[in-house]
């Protein structure tokens, strides 16, 4: 599956580790994986170099009372996509931004705190950002999944 | 959760892996009273300190977005079977014209193909999907859970 990966057997074997509890010492990991500790921080190191990882902090929503996972799907004048996908990455609610090919110009992820934000998101944020022409929310009812181990890393 | 505890979490946003000691000098406190407050907060499931990696260099060159109506079956009978496989990285039930969103990752668009055919068309009360193809990924971050 991961025939171009660019980590390699041990990475992912120190990334298994890492990805579910960072903070645990250099020497515990190494030893689990079978490496020795220098072997094993200059593995990271390069991994933390090459932008392949990084290392950071997954919080509750605790501030937010109904903390409420929407898609955000938007048709634009494509001449503005890549300024319109900017915009929308500003956002602290935007949580997943990407230019398509299919349904929709820009595909989008967002939590906001309450059906009522997501309104407000949408009518006081997005509505306004030049190319905008059309909106399509879907609101998550039920979140099955959400592996934190992925993401963009720059 | 105080003051303190969120300047620690910034912290540890920006570098998982730095030390207490470091943590302790930028929030103006003791290496001992972070190291304590961290434990805490994970202790009570607030607070996860994890490595994130990038999808492209996991091998993953290709993410989909695919919405999937649901036929004849509970969406979530039908959700819990695709949260069994690794190359699907969200699954969510929403409300709409479909009934699930699901998020996919793949090395290329022969082996979408195959995926499509024969994993996820294969599932008992798959209808009709609805897919977008991710051409440029301008932001994809992981730091908030967003559903106890």
């Amino acid at each position: 599956m991961t025939k171009r990966s660019l980590l390699d057997e041990t990475d992912l074997e120190i990334l298994s580790y890492l990805s579910e509890n960072a903070r645990v010492s250099n020497r515990d990991i190494a030893q689990k994986v079978g490496v020795a500790e220098a072997t094993f921080r200059a593995r990271v190191k390069r991994m933390l170099d090459e932008k392949f990882i990084r290392f950071t902090a997954l919080t509750r929503e605790v501030d937010m009372e109904t903390p409420t996972l929407c898609y955000v799907g938007l048709r634009v004048d494509l001449s503005n996509l890549t300024e319109v996908a900017e915009a929308l990455s500003e956002f602290q609610e935007v949580r997943f931004v990407a230019s398509t090919l299919g349904r929709f110009d820009i595909f989008a992820v967002v939590v906001v705190s309450s059906v009522e934000g997501l309104h407000r998101f949408i009518s006081d944020k997005v509505i306004s950002i030049p190319g905008v022409r059309r909106v399509n929310t879907s609101i998550t009812t039920r979140t099955l999944k959400y592996d934190h181990r992925w993401g963009k890393v720059d | 959760m105080d003051d303190l505890d969120r300047q620690i979490i910034a912290e540890l946003k920006k570098d998982g892996r730095q030390s207490a000691q470091s943590i302790a000098s930028i929030v103006g406190s003791t290496a001992v009273t972070v190291r304590s407050r961290i434990k805490d907060l994970e202790d009570s499931g607030q607070l996860k300190v994890v490595a994130v990696t990038d999808f492209s260099a996991a091998g993953f060159d290709i993410l989909l977005a695919v919405g999937i109506a649901v036929e004849r079956r509970k969406p979530e009978e039908v959700g819990q079977e695709l949260t069994r496989y690794e190359q699907i990285m969200a699954v969510n039930l929403i409300s709409g014209s479909h009934d699930i969103e699901i998020l996919v990752g793949a090395p290329d668009l022969a082996s979408i193909s195959h995926f499509l055919e024969h994993e996820i068309g294969q599932i008992d009360g798959v209808g009709a999907l609805s897919v977008s193809v991710a051409l440029e990924v301008f932001k994809y971050q992981s730091e908030t859970v967003a559903t106890p």
